[in-house]
């Protein structure tokens, strides 16, 4: 008897931290999209394998601003139940494979809640930017 | 209990392999000695109580990327656009050259080959290179022109920087919001308005985000 008293409060227990711990995101949007992306087919290197399974890449999409710029978008979704913190950083590259530098690009980071999309842009530092790497890293 | 003695060892020598490699590991960052970080990187010391150099980097990139998707400076009368910076407030507590984000955002605009900054025009008639201006206002004077050739810029910028801060028990939240408006020169009207907040919560700074 008093064994199962606390079993009962031990799962109590587990059961309330667990559900303090998620707080996933729910959405609502049109059934079919008006607006049509660009897509850009892509290459994937995983190292970190934890952070592959824990943030998919949806989609990637390319497309031009201010007349000659290369702007790409990144959509992604967590696949975690806790929110989570992701560092990401664009880096940039000309026709002749040179990479193109900013002052202001560098490492930036993104707060997921549980099972949320978010999206992520760079715009390409001059015309001639036209490749990109996009580097992503799990959060300290 | 042969077994036993190969399975002990087999355990200790899996500990003192662990062991070595977390030392090794955390053997740049433990010993407390300056060491070079990389400015755009990801070990760089996140404060509660100033921004910091990650926070000007990412308020200038999201400021310009916006300014640049906006479409603005393709409907000024040449190209590139001629862009002057007029008078961006701190109301923040932190004592700070606004500099670090104007600069960046002239810089990465630059690049882009869509502005160029006029340095011998500024607020209050002072020029950022007087020596520059002082050169043209000399050449005109020896060629006797009637003025030097000044040439007014399409757009100005201008803006602000402000500062939040909220507490619960020992846990401190500040958010800075970088305000940037860019006014068509010939109407006085402001073409793009933007603002980027950063916000940092925690009981106190930290090396590395």
């Amino acid at each position: 008897m008093k064994i199962s008293g606390t079993l009962l409060a031990g799962a109590a227990l587990l059961v309330a931290l667990l559900s303090g711990c998620t707080s996933t995101v729910n959405t609502v949007s049109r059934s079919d999209n008006i607006g049509a992306a660009n897509t850009v087919s892509d290459k994937r290197v995983v190292t970190d394998y934890q952070l592959g399974k824990a943030i998919s890449i949806l989609q990637v999409s390319e497309g031009v601003v201010s007349g000659n710029l290369t702007k790409v978008q990144v959509r992604m979704a967590s696949n975690k139940s806790r929110a989570m913190n992701v560092n990401y950083a664009f880096v940039w590259y000309d026709l002749n494979g040179m990479e193109v530098s900013s002052s202001s690009s560098g490492w930036k980071s993104i707060r997921f809640q549980g099972k949320e999309e978010k999206s992520i842009s760079s715009i390409g530092p001059n015309p001639n930017a036209v490749d990109f790497v996009l580097k992503l890293q799990e959060a300290k | 209990m042969k077994i036993q003695n190969t399975l002990k060892k087999a355990f200790l020598a899996i500990c003192a392999g662990v062991a070595a490699v977390f030392i090794t590991g955390c053997q740049s960052t433990g010993t407390g000695g300056a060491r070079y970080v990389d400015s755009q990187g990801t070990e760089t010391i996140v404060s509660l109580d100033r921004i910091n150099i990650q926070d000007w980097n990412n308020a200038a990139n999201e400021l310009v990327a916006s300014l640049l998707t906006s479409g603005a400076l393709e409907r000024a009368p040449q190209q590139p656009a001629i862009l002057a910076i007029s008078r961006i407030i701190n109301n923040t507590q932190q004592q700070v050259d606004t500099d670090s984000l104007v600069k960046k955002i002239r810089v990465d605009l630059n690049k882009t080959g869509k502005v160029v900054t006029t340095t011998t025009m500024g607020l209050g008639g002072r020029a950022e290179d007087p020596l520059a201006k002082s050169a043209s206002e000399y050449a005109a004077f020896m060629n006797d022109d009637p003025a030097p050739p000044a040439t007014m810029p399409h757009y100005s910028l201008s803006g602000k920087l402000l500062e939040d801060r909220a507490r619960v028990g020992n846990k401190r939240q500040v958010t800075y919001s970088f305000q940037l408006s860019l006014t068509e020169v010939a109407t006085g009207l402001a073409v793009w308005e933007d603002e980027k907040q950063i916000t940092k919560q925690g009981k106190r700074a930290s090396v590395g985000w």
